[in-house]
């Protein structure tokens, strides 16, 4: 794979990350993810097809857990809490976006900034995994839902494989598997945790949360 | 082999707990699982100390001084919590109509929060402790939320939001070791072998380093409750049933300090200067500490005091930690003292508001002659924690001031102490006020007194007090060894 079709996976990235800021729908901002996931996946195929066997198996893992079982997961919280639609985030839609445009500028700043660049698409990388990290930690703070935080967390942690990948290729073939385990067994949980809240409280409006203070 | 067995333990704990059908058999069985891990964790722990750090599985799995010490403490408080969960438990039921079910999740949560702890210590890839850690989180985060009321359940989303966002930073701050460790000629998985860091920090890139050690510390302080990532604390310390504040305060905050005691050596190689990392440290450590005794004035639930205590402590731990080789020693010592002496005060809290119905400390008077073990446990615990001579956290407290005076840091220790003395005066109104002072109603007997836990609270107490006119020398021997290893040498 060339380093055009490269750049070019990393723009859609960016894509869905804005489509996600600006979309009001659980659903749609988790088939988003699925998407996400999926071009995910494509980044460790150069290595692969370079002959490298546990990139191939990185890549299938990750096609199978952010492609594929995550959105899964999330999308059945989201149906068996009956409520699709992201109620009023505290920024609105043009703020978010214009955010998300003011995140970007940023990370390519500080993305070229990152020590040790090797490769021709490693500043375009850098940028990409940081501004991705950052829109995953806005739409935590920004969404009222718990599945809106839950959203967010998964965008964070994909920009951090993104990262990873600019910093080091990737970490050790173990870890990241490991990493991928312990990401399906967090989505899980969360999927869980959802259901419960949306027991006890019969909302899952995090922000009606506010009983601990002090 | 011992590591294996150490590994093993806890996984087939849980499954054994999904088998039980009766509620008293899970409880009798987490006593005797955590026990035979508690018993592996000392033989391994003295053959460390005795023979040298040991490895297994290909270099995957090692035990050294430094994580012996935690293992030891870790297991040692997980059995005392597990003896005190029955008699808890058999006050305080989980819901009747499920109780049996509910009883088996407990257990098998309780034995994985052991072995996902157990796993950060023994890991000496600093990407699976920080797998290990991350699944801290996810097993504990249904045990604060057992009886699924609102308030614990929202303490649950809080502690699972935040400590999962917070500790992703972490492994963001382990990629970037992972890239430096590459920079400096290593590859594929011993890149990220601790033992493998240390021996080439010094050819690391330091500005990759640095941005690493940064986030590591914001990620693993969220954990440890460093201000300003402490937020979930109080709540989840509050809320969750008394066993499991305790295994929180008493053992997983220091499963996070070790985790940034491990980088230390290396921050400290690859930027040429031991100075840099520790001001980082300092400052987090000195914010947390004002922070604490600030809110530690404004409380009314007991636990939630406590738990503000905690955020005070650990900040005094990492203060330690930042004042070099004489600070790790002490802080090694006050990392000891406080998991003691916060898991007696939570147990005895735990016991004293069952009796009472409440936690509010201003409806709970004349504690010690109502319930004479519990209440006096829980006046003397405040009292020590506080920092009151003759207590072994008066003196791991004295040995940081000392550190700190002979490395020069005297704005610090100026923090240090005024933070100390605020603590202090909050805590002893309260303390004084439950202790004494005529009891109001008629209060509720406890049921489920075991002798054994009586025993543990007078023999914890009777510790904590003795150690301070008193180290062993075999002790003061551990925490050297330990601190030698955060130091580098």
């Amino acid at each position: 794979m060339m380093s055009g079709e490269y750049s070019a996976i990393l723009v859609l990235v960016v894509i869905t990350n804005f489509y996600i800021l600006n979309t009001s729908r659980y659903i749609i901002s988790a088939r988003a993810i699925a998407l996400q996931g999926c071009l995910l996946s494509l980044l460790p195929l150069p290595d692969a097809f370079a002959g490298s066997p546990q990139a191939m198996f990185l890549s299938a893992g990750t096609l199978m857990v952010k492609g594929i079982l995550m959105p899964v997961i999330l999308i059945r919280a989201i149906r068996s809490t009956d409520e699709f639609r992201v109620a009023q985030p505290f920024l609105g839609h043009v703020a978010s976006v214009l955010l998300g445009f003011v995140i970007l500028v940023a990370a390519f700043w500080a993305g070229a900034a990152i020590p040790l660049p090797t490769r021709p698409h490693d500043v375009l990388m850098g940028a990409v995994g940081l501004a991705t990290i950052l829109t995953g930690m806005m739409i935590m703070v920004n969404r009222r839902k718990a599945v809106g935080q839950v959203i967010g967390f998964l965008i964070l942690e994909n920009g951090i494989l993104i990262l990873s990948l600019r910093i080091s290729r990737g970490l050790p073939f173990v870890i990241e598997m490991a990493i991928l385990f312990d990401v399906l067994l967090a989505a899980m949980i969360f999927g869980g945790f959802i259901q419960s809240v949306h027991e006890t409280f019969s909302h899952t409006d995090v922000s009606r949360m506010r009983k601990l203070k002090g | 082999m011992i590591l294996w067995a150490l590994a093993a333990v806890p996984m087939a704990g849980a499954l054994v707990c999904l088998l039980i059908p009766r509620r008293q058999a899970v409880l009798g069985w987490i006593i005797i699982g955590s026990a035979i891990e508690t018993v592996l964790a000392v033989i391994a722990g003295v053959g460390v100390y005795r023979v040298g750090s040991m490895d297994a599985c290909l270099g995957h799995l090692a035990l050294d001084e430094l994580s012996a010490f935690h293992l030891s403490l870790v297991t040692g408080i997980f059995l005392l919590s597990s003896i005190y969960a029955r008699g808890y438990f058999n006050q305080e039921p989980f819901d009747p109509t499920r109780d049996d079910r509910q009883a088996r999740k407990f257990g098998a949560l309780w034995f994985s929060f052991l072995g996902s702890m157990v796993g950060v210590l023994i890991f000496n890839n600093v990407g699976l402790m920080w797998v290990s850690m991350e699944s801290t989180t996810l097993a504990s985060a249904f045990l604060i939320c057992i009886h699924a009321d609102r308030l614990s359940m929202e303490a649950a989303w809080k502690y699972l939001i935040i400590c999962s966002a917070g500790i992703v930073l972490g492994l963001l701050g382990t990629v970037f070791i992972y890239g430096a460790s590459v920079s400096a000629g290593a590859a594929g998985e011993e890149a990220l072998c601790w033992t493998d860091l240390v021996s080439h920090a010094g050819q690391m890139n330091p500005s990759l380093v640095k941005i690493g050690f940064v986030l590591i510390v914001v990620g693993y302080g969220t954990k440890i409750g460093l201000a300003p990532m402490h937020t979930w604390l109080p709540d989840a310390h509050s809320q969750a049933p008394t066993p499991v504040s305790a295994v929180f305060s008493g053992v997983l905050l220091n499963c996070a300090t070790y985790c940034i005691c491990r980088f230390i050596p290396i921050v400290a190689a690859s930027t040429g200067t031991p100075d840099w990392g520790r001001r980082i440290l300092l400052g987090f450590g000195l914010v947390s500490m004002v922070v604490a005794a600030v809110f530690v004035l404004v409380q009314r639930d007991v636990k939630r005091l406590l738990a503000y205590s905690s955020v005070e402590h650990m900040g005094i731990i990492t203060v330690g930690l930042g004042l070099g080789p004489a600070g790790y020693v002490a802080a090694l010592y006050h990392t000891l003292n406080h998991s003691v002496c916060k898991t007696l005060a939570f147990f005895c809290a735990g016991r004293v508001g069952q009796s009472y119905g409440t936690r509010n400390m201003e409806s709970i008077s004349g504690s010690v002659s109502a319930c004479p073990v519990w209440g006096s446990g829980l006046l003397a615990a405040i009292l020590l924690l506080i920092g009151c001579a003759p207590g072994a956290i008066f003196m791991s407290e004295f040995m940081i001031v000392r550190a700190g005076i002979a490395g020069g840091h005297l704005a610090v220790i100026a923090g240090f102490l005024a933070a100390v003395a605020i603590v202090f005066c909050g805590a002893l109104r309260p303390a004084i006020h439950m202790a004494f002072g005529d009891t109001p109603e008629p209060v509720g007997a406890l049921r489920g007194e075991s002798t054994v836990m009586r025993g543990c609270v007078v023999a914890m107490t009777a510790w904590l007090i003795l150690t301070g006119m008193w180290i062993p020398a075999g002790l003061t021997a551990v925490f050297q060894r330990a601190a030698r290893l955060i130091a580098g040498m």
